[in-house]
C-alpha cells in the first residue's frame, strides 16, 4: 500500500503542524499540538490514544465540525491541496459528505430517530447531488444496504426497528453514500458486542480497499486499529508521538508511550502474559509539562526531555518518533516491556 | 388502532363520568339556590318559593336529583337554565360555545406558533440579541398582570387610536339593518375556516406520500396556504355579507393579540430548551456532517425533535382554552362560555352552571385524545398502530 510510487503523489490528507486550543474561562486548552501526518489515497490511518489524547479533535477539525470553543492557532490542514481552514463555511459545507464523510462515535445515535433510515441516507445524496432523482436515489441506497449487508426492505423502518449492529451498518451505508474520497470513523464499534464489531470492521475494510477509499480509524482499542489500518498514528496528550506502518508500531513500537500501549493490551495468539499499565495520569492539558509531555510519566526520562521537547523524526523510511530516546528496535518487545515495567515512573529523577 | 380507540374512549367516558359528579356535588355545595333570590323580596310568600323550588326539583334529596341529572346528561338532556327560563341549557351553550372556541383556538394556535420559531430561532442563535431581547419581552409579558394588561391595550388600540373596536362580539349599529343574524354569519365563518384548515390537512396528510422532493413539497404547502385563504377571502367577498364578518373578525383582534401575548413566552421557552437539548444529539451533528444546509439541520433535524415536548404543552393549553377564558371574557365582554358560566355560578343556575363545566372538561378530554394521536404521528417510536400490527405478526 506505502509504495514509493504513492508516497510521491500528493497526499490525500495532510496536517501541518496543526495546532488547536479550545477556549475555556480557565485559559486555551492545548488540545491538539502540532500534529504533522499524511494520509494517502487508498490508505487507511489508525490514529490511537487515551481518551482526551486530541484523536477526536484531529478528526472533528478534518470535517470542520468543532465545538464553538475550539480555535485552530497554527498549521494547516490539506485535502487534495486545498487549506480546508482556508474554505468559508459553505464551501466546507459542499465538501462534507460528497468528499469526507464519516462515522461517528456512538454511531446509535447518529440517526434520528423520527425519520426514516432511507430518507436520512436519500437527503445526504440529494443535498449533494441535485440532479440525481429521488427513485435514483433509493436505489443506491437499496444497494449500499446490501453492501454493508442489511436487507433492501429494511430502508425504510425506523433506527428505533433496528438492532445495535444494524443501525451501525446502517450509518457506514449513510457514510458511503455519496462515494467519499476519506471517511472517518471515530471509534465505530466501541457499543457492538465483540462478535459483531470484528465482523463489521472486516466489512468496512474490504468495502474501503474495493471502493479504494480512504480512511481514518479512530480508536482506544488498539486490537481494531490493527486490524484494518496500514499506517498508524499515536497521540498522547495532543502531540502525535510515533507514526509508522502498523506492523512497525505494533510488533516494534519505539516511544516509550507506544510500547506502554501495546504492553497495556492482551494478544489472544501471543503468551499468557500479565498486561501492564502505565502509571500516573495524562496531563492536564491547560497547562501541559513543560519538554516532552510524556516525562512525568516515562521511565525513561531524562533531563533533556523535562526541559525540550522532541521533535517528530524520521527514524527509518517511512517511520517517525517523537522521542529522545526511542527504545531500540534492536531490543525485543518483552525485554522493553520488562524494563517498563521495573522502572517506576519518576526513576530517572532518583537516578 | 381501533382497539387502541375504544380503550381510549372506554376511559375518557369514565373520566368524563367522575368529572361530572364532582362538578355537580361541587356547585351543589354553594349556599343557597336560585329562588333565594326571592327571599329578599317580602312581599312574595314563602308558600310561592317552596312551589318554585319544587317545580325546578330543587325539593328533591340531593341523590336523587343527582341521578335525574345523570341520567339525562347521558341521554342528551342537559335541562333547563334556571335564570333564562325557559330556554335549553343546550340552546345557550350551543350559542355561546363557538365563539369561545374560535377566540381561544385561535389565540392558543397563534401563540404556539409564535412561540415554536422565535425559541427555534433563539436555541440556534443561543446568546445572541435576538435571544435576550425575545426572552425580555416574552418574560415581561409572561408575568405581566393579564387583567391590566388586557385593559392597557383596549386603552391604546380601540379607545385612544381608533384602530380596533371597543369590546363585545359585534359592532350593533353596523347589524341593524343586516338581514341575517350575527349568530349566522359566525356560524359560516367557522364552518369556512374548519373547511380551509380541512384542505391543509389533507394536502399536509398527502404531500409527503405523493410528491417526492422535498423542495417541490415545500411549493405544493405553500401553495395549498394560498389556495386556502385566497378561497376564504373571495368567497366571503362573493357572499356580500364580507363587511359583517369583518366585523366579528376585528373585534376578536384585541383578545386574541393579548392572549397570545401573555402566553407565547412560555411556548417559546420550552421550545428553546428542548430545543437546546436536541442540538447536543449526535443526529445533529451528523446532519451537520452530511453537509446540509443550516436551515435544513435546524428544522428539519433539530427543531423537528425538539418539538415532541412542546405538543404535550400544546395540547394542555388547548384544554384550559375553555376554562381559563372566563377573565378574557369579562375583560373583553366576549358573550362566550366563560360568561355564561360566571353569570350561572353568581346565580346558582345550577343547569346551566354544570352545564358549561361539563362541556370544559369534554373539550379536555378530547385535547389530551388529539394529543395522543398527533404524538403517535410526530414521534414513530411512540405508533400505536405498528404495536399491533408487530402483534398480529
Amino acid at each position: 500500500m506505502s509504495s514509493g510510487a504513492e508516497k510521491t503523489r500528493t497526499p490525500l490528507l495532510m496536517l501541518d503542524h496543526y495546532t488547536m486550543h479550545y477556549a475555556t474561562k480557565r485559559g486555551p486548552v492545548q488540545a491538539v499540538g502540532g500534529v504533522t501526518l499524511q494520509l494517502h489515497r487508498g490508505q487507511s490511518l489508525g490514529l490511537v490514544g487515551e481518551s482526551g489524547c486530541g484523536k477526536t479533535s484531529v478528526a472533528m477539525s478534518v470535517i470542520r465540525l468543532l465545538p464553538e470553543n475550539a480555535r485552530p492557532v497554527a498549521g494547516r490542514i490539506l485535502f487534495n491541496g486545498i487549506d480546508l481552514l482556508s474554505l468559508d463555511d459553505e464551501q466546507m459545507r459542499r465538501l462534507r459528505w460528497k468528499s469526507i464523510a464519516m462515522v461517528f462515535q456512538a454511531a446509535m445515535n447518529s440517526l434520528n430517530p423520527v425519520y426514516r433510515v432511507s430518507d436520512q441516507i436519500v437527503e445526504a445524496i440529494t443535498t449533494h447531488e441535485p440532479e440525481v432523482t429521488e427513485d435514483e436515489a433509493r436505489e443506491r441506497v437499496a444497494n449500499l444496504f446490501e453492501m454493508v449487508g442489511l436487507a433492501r426492505d429494511r430502508m425504510d423502518r425506523y433506527p428505533h426497528e433496528y438492532s445495535g449492529g444494524m443501525k451501525q451498518r446502517a450509518v457506514i451505508a449513510m457514510a458511503l453514500a455519496c462515494r467519499p474520497q476519506l471517511v472517518i470513523a471515530d471509534e465505530p464499534t466501541t457499543a457492538l458486542d465483540v462478535i459483531v464489531q470484528d465482523r463489521i470492521l472486516r466489512e468496512m475494510d474490504e468495502i474501503r480497499r474495493r471502493l479504494h477509499m480512504s480512511m481514518i480509524y479512530i480508536s482506544h482499542d488498539i486490537s481494531v486499529i490493527a486490524e484494518v489500518s496500514d499506517v498508524v498514528a499515536v497521540m498522547y496528550a495532543g502531540k502525535l508521538v510515533e507514526f509508522g506502518s502498523a506492523e512497525d508500531i505494533f510488533k516494534r513500537p519505539q516511544h516509550p508511550y507506544a510500547v506502554g500501549l501495546m504492553a497495556a493490551y492482551p494478544s489472544i495468539l501471543g503468551e499468557r502474559r500479565q498486561l501492564e499499565t502505565i502509571a500516573g495520569e495524562p496531563p492536564n492539558l491547560l497547562d501541559p509539562p513543560p519538554g516532552c509531555r510524556f516525562h512525568p510519566r516515562c521511565p525513561f526520562a531524562t533531563e533533556q526531555c523535562r526541559r525540550e521537547e522532541p521533535p517528530l523524526t524520521e527514524v527509518s523510511p517511512g517511520r517517525q518518533v517523537a522521542c529522545w530516546h526511542p527504545v531500540e528496535p534492536a531490543g525485543r518487545a518483552s525485554s522493553s516491556r520488562g524494563q517498563y515495567s521495573t522502572r517506576p515512573p519518576h526513576a530517572a529523577d532518583q537516578a | 388502532m381501533g382497539r387502541y380507540f375504544a380503550s381510549r374512549l372506554g376511559q375518557l367516558i369514565l373520566t368524563l363520568f367522575i368529572y361530572i359528579t364532582l362538578v355537580y356535588f361541587i356547585l351543589q355545595a354553594m349556599p343557597g339556590d336560585i329562588t333565594q333570590a326571592l327571599v329578599f323580596n317580602p312581599r312574595i310568600p314563602q308558600s310561592a318559593r317552596a312551589a318554585l323550588q319544587h317545580q325546578l326539583g330543587l325539593d328533591a334529596p340531593l341523590v336523587v336529583q343527582y341521578f335525574h341529572y345523570v341520567r339525562n346528561f347521558f341521554t342528551g338532556n342537559l335541562g333547563v337554565s334556571f335564570s333564562h327560563y325557559p330556554r335549553p341549557v343546550w340552546n345557550i351553550l350551543a350559542e355561546r360555545i363557538p365563539r369561545t372556541l374560535l377566540l381561544f383556538t385561535t389565540s392558543t394556535l397563534l401563540s404556539f406558533y409564535v412561540g415554536y420559531i422565535l425559541g427555534r430561532v433563539i436555541a440556534w442563535r443561543r446568546g445572541g440579541f435576538v435571544d435576550y431581547g425575545a426572552t425580555v419581552v416574552g418574560v415581561t409579558f409572561w408575568t405581566a398582570f393579564y387583567p391590566l394588561l388586557a385593559l392597557i391595550l383596549i386603552w391604546l388600540f380601540a379607545s385612544e387610536l381608533h384602530w380596533l373596536p371597543l369590546n363585545q362580539f359585534i359592532s350593533p349599529t353596523l347589524w341593524l339593518d343586516a338581514p341575517v343574524t350575527s349568530n349566522t354569519i359566525f356560524h359560516y365563518m367557522i364552518l369556512s375556516l374548519a373547511g380551509a384548515a380541512l384542505l391543509l390537512a389533507l394536502v399536509y396528510a398527502l404531500v409527503p406520500r405523493w410528491v417526492r422532493r422535498p423542495s417541490s413539497r415545500c411549493w405544493v404547502t405553500r401553495g395549498a396556504w394560498v389556495v386556502a385563504l385566497a378561497g376564504l377571502v373571495s368567497g366571503w367577498w362573493a357572499s356580500g355579507y364580507a363587511a359583517l364578518a369583518w366585523d366579528i373578525v376585528s373585534h376578536m383582534v384585541l383578545p386574541v393579540v393579548t392572549l397570545t401575548l401573555i402566553s407565547f413566552a412560555g411556548n417559546m421557552l420550552l421550545m428553546r430548551d428542548s430545543m437546546l437539548e436536541t442540538t447536543r444529539e449526535d443526529y445533529v451533528l451528523a446532519a451537520r456532517a452530511k453537509g446540509l444546509p443550516d436551515r435544513v439541520v435546524r428544522d428539519r433535524h433539530a427543531a423537528r425533535t425538539a418539538l415532541l415536548p412542546v405538543v404535550t404543552s400544546f395540547a394542555l393549553s388547548l384544554g384550559s382554552v375553555m376554562g381559563g377564558g372566563l377573565v378574557t371574557e369579562t375583560v373583553f365582554s366576549w358573550p362566550g362560555l366563560g360568561q355564561i358560566l360566571f353569570d350561572a355560578a353568581i346565580q346558582a343556575d345550577y343547569p346551566l352552571a354544570t352545564g358549561a363545566l361539563a362541556f370544559t372538561g369534554i373539550f379536555v378530554l378530547v385535547a389530551h385524545l388529539v394529543a395522543d394521536v398527533l404524538y403517535a404521528w410526530l414521534d414513530p417510536r411512540i405508533s400505536v398502530v405498528s404495536s399491533e400490527s408487530e402483534a398480529s405478526t
